[in-house]
């Protein structure tokens, strides 16, 4: 793939990524300063249409500049601990263990570890791992059900994207 | 397979629509800020209107602090008190309504409640950084100038007049009260229908809490510090205002330390020393929150029986006494709203 | 389309149910060890610091910054909060001595900073607010 064309795509991606990202912060709040993840479609798309390296990009860089746009700084802490962790679990078991863990499979690990990494944040904030004890039952069942969620959508984005963005093409029609 | 992940999909991205329409009902806006020597916050509930009104309030607190503090400068009240024996002066609207207010109070208590006070605080420094006990002799020299019958009021040209050289008003017994109830009024007009109003203590609760259950207010447990119980009661409130005073707010804390005295802040008019008429805490509960604001140091200086007899006369207006000795009075038949919370005090009617 | 369901799925909601669990001993191993309140730092109404104080920590101080050069100095022990040195002209909120219940504050009027006590996390309190 030419490599204008990836940018171009990859950019696309990730700012896909970050409408979701601002629509998700009007979402009710389960615990101190954690997101559902849902941004993490795109991570878990660019990773099988792109792969690992580009996957990381897009986390990266959606985590750092969705909240500065927001307006909350405290916040990029927070995306990039649960974006990148949750892009790299998902990044390894999609690349090397594929076997073994459906889509789904892959999306809810992504959507649990991006719940640990903001738990950790948020400790870390409050100075007590209290606030990790107390909030993890609550977000695992979100990211249970966030993850069947974002399995589900990238499944689908991906075939969709799939001939779009891969085939040696420049008309962006249907068929 | 196909049919129901295309379903579930759907039924996922539909509630994802609705959740973020949480942000769009009731939201909380709060300020907190310092005036009228205390610490203030102001939690509105509501979209735009709020966030409007919460604004002018925090505005017309600060403006009510320009007129109606001892400590500023130039304040209608210093311009009084620096005028004192001299001659009168005159003032705003809203210093007038509140010093006539004060009187109302003073002819109703029967001299216990004395804005006139201000000279007898001023020697014993209870705010400042020296407080000490006075002598007899200077506590008998500044008693002669408090009588709260030598302030004159000119209605016609709003001039407030004291009479005799070195008296002086306070209105710090009155003033939270009084701006609490102009926050109420801008929230109340500008369509707020629930919010939270504490300006050191003194409370106004508007409507109901966002969730429609009624605010719950903590009544404060007089000896918090030593029985590490936050209350003794919690009152279910809506649209009511509720104010606590008590020995435990500002004392002496060196005398305290050494001695077990307490040497507090509310002084009695008629003998220059603290009150003390049984009551270590007051607590009243009235629509309008200058009356209890005034009522409530009022009761504790007259002491219950007749302090309940004034509660009595003013409509809506309960009240809650402390004693010295564990005993809760309270001045009407609570019923449901108080819950009381510390058994170690007793309840009588 | 179908999504098959792999043995590494099931690892994976094995993993989750394993963290549950450990959270709900993991707070149990909290509670037992000892009691934690919250000390909250605000700085003109807003918070700028929060810390835990528990039974069995070590004493210790901190610096609050109020900005043009102001501070206070914030010292932690199980015995609760306190602040033991300040710039601030009226010096009240030094001799206000230690607060440790859960509604408690030491006010700084000049430097307009508040340090209070909030109870235990993930508990709603029972009033809204305390008169006073």
């Amino acid at each position: 793939m030419k490599k204008t064309r990836r940018l171009v795509l990859l950019a696309l991606l990730i700012s896909q990524a970050l409408v979701l990202h601002y629509i998700e912060g009007f979402f009710p709040v389960l615990a101190p300063g954690a997101k559902l993840g849902l941004a993490n479609i795109f991570t878990l798309v660019t990773l099988i249409l792109f792969g690992f390296r580009d996957a990381m990009a897009v986390v990266i860089i959606r985590s750092i500049m969705g909240p500065l746009l927001g307006g909350s700084p405290t916040a990029v802490l927070y995306s990039l601990a649960g974006g990148t962790l949750s892009g790299l679990v998902m990044g390894i078991l999609y690349t090397y263990l594929r076997k073994y863990f459906s889509l789904i499979g892959i999306s809810t690990a992504g959507a649990v570890f991006h719940n640990i990494g903001q738990l950790i944040v948020a400790s870390w904030f409050y100075g007590t791992i209290g606030i990790f004890f107390t909030y993890l039952p609550l977000l695992m069942i979100a990211a249970a059900i966030t993850g069947y969620f974002i399995g589900l959508a990238s499944k689908y984005m991906v075939r969709f994207l799939e001939p779009l963005f891969l085939k040696n093409s420049y008309r962006l029609g249907s068929k | 397979m196909q049919r129901t992940s295309k379903t579930v999909l759907l039924f996922f991205t539909l509630l994802s629509v609705v959740l973020s329409g949480c942000a769009a009902s009731e939201r909380e806006y709060s300020r907190v800020f310092f005036a009228l020597n205390t610490m203030i916050s102001l939690k509105a509930y509501g979209g735009a209107e709020a966030k409007q009104a919460l604004k002018q309030a925090v505005d017309r607190v600060n403006e009510i602090e320009k007129r109606m503090s001892a400590t500023v400068e130039d304040s209608d009240v210093s311009k009084i008190n620096q005028r004192a024996g001299e001659e009168p002066v005159q003032v705003h609207d809203d210093t007038f309504y509140v010093i006539e207010k004060a009187l109302e109070y003073g002819e109703k208590t029967d001299g216990a409640f004395d804005i006139t006070i201000y000279p007898i605080s001023q020697l014993w420094g209870i705010t400042s950084d020296h407080p000490r006990v006075p002598r007899r002799e200077e506590i008998e020299e500044k008693l002669k100038l408090v009588n709260f019958r030598w302030v004159l009021v000119d209605r016609e040209n709003r001039t407030v007049f004291l009479e005799k050289k070195g008296m002086g008003i306070d209105l710090g017994a009155i003033a939270k009260g009084y701006a609490a109830d102009e926050v109420t009024r801008i929230f109340r007009e500008a369509g707020v229908k629930s919010a939270l109003i504490n300006m050191g203590g003194n409370v106004v609760a508007i409507g109901n809490r966002p969730d429609g259950n009624p605010w719950r207010i903590g009544i404060r447990d007089p000896r918090m510090e030593e029985t590490e119980k936050e209350h003794i009661g919690i009152l279910d409130a809506t649209d009511q205002s509720i104010v606590s005073s008590g020995d435990y707010e500002r004392y002496i804390k060196k005398v305290f330390e050494e001695t077990g005295v307490r040497y507090h802040h509310i002084f009695d008019p008629k003998t220059g020393y603290p009150a003390q008429a049984g009551l270590i805490g007051t607590t009243i509960v009235a629509p309008r929150s200058i009356d209890a604001d005034a009522l409530s140091t009022s009761l504790f200086i007259m002491g219950a029986e007749k302090g309940f007899d004034l509660i009595k006369t003013v409509e809506g207006a309960r009240g809650i006494a402390v004693t010295n000795d564990k005993r809760i009075l309270l001045s009407h038949d609570f019923g449901q709203e108080l819950t009381l919370t510390n058994e170690e005090y007793k309840v009588q009617s | 389309m179908k999504i098959q369901l792999k043995i590494g799925d099931l690892l994976v909601y094995l993993f989750m149910a394993l963290l549950v669990a450990g959270s709900f001993l993991g707070l149990h191993w909290m509670k037992s060890e000892a009691e934690l309140s919250q000390v909250v730092v605000e700085l003109d109404g807003k918070v700028i610091d929060r810390f835990i104080i528990t039974e069995e920590m070590k004493t210790r101080e901190v610096r609050i910054d109020a900005g043009e050069g102001k501070y206070n100095i914030l010292r932690l022990s199980a015995e609760g909060a306190q602040i033991v040195e300040a710039n601030c002209p009226d010096q009240i909120c030094v001799r206000w001595g230690t607060i440790h219940i859960p509604g408690q504050a030491i006010v700084c009027l000049p430097h307009r900073v508040v340090v209070k006590i909030e109870g235990k996390k993930g508990e709603e309190p029972p009033v809204d607010v305390i008169t006073s």
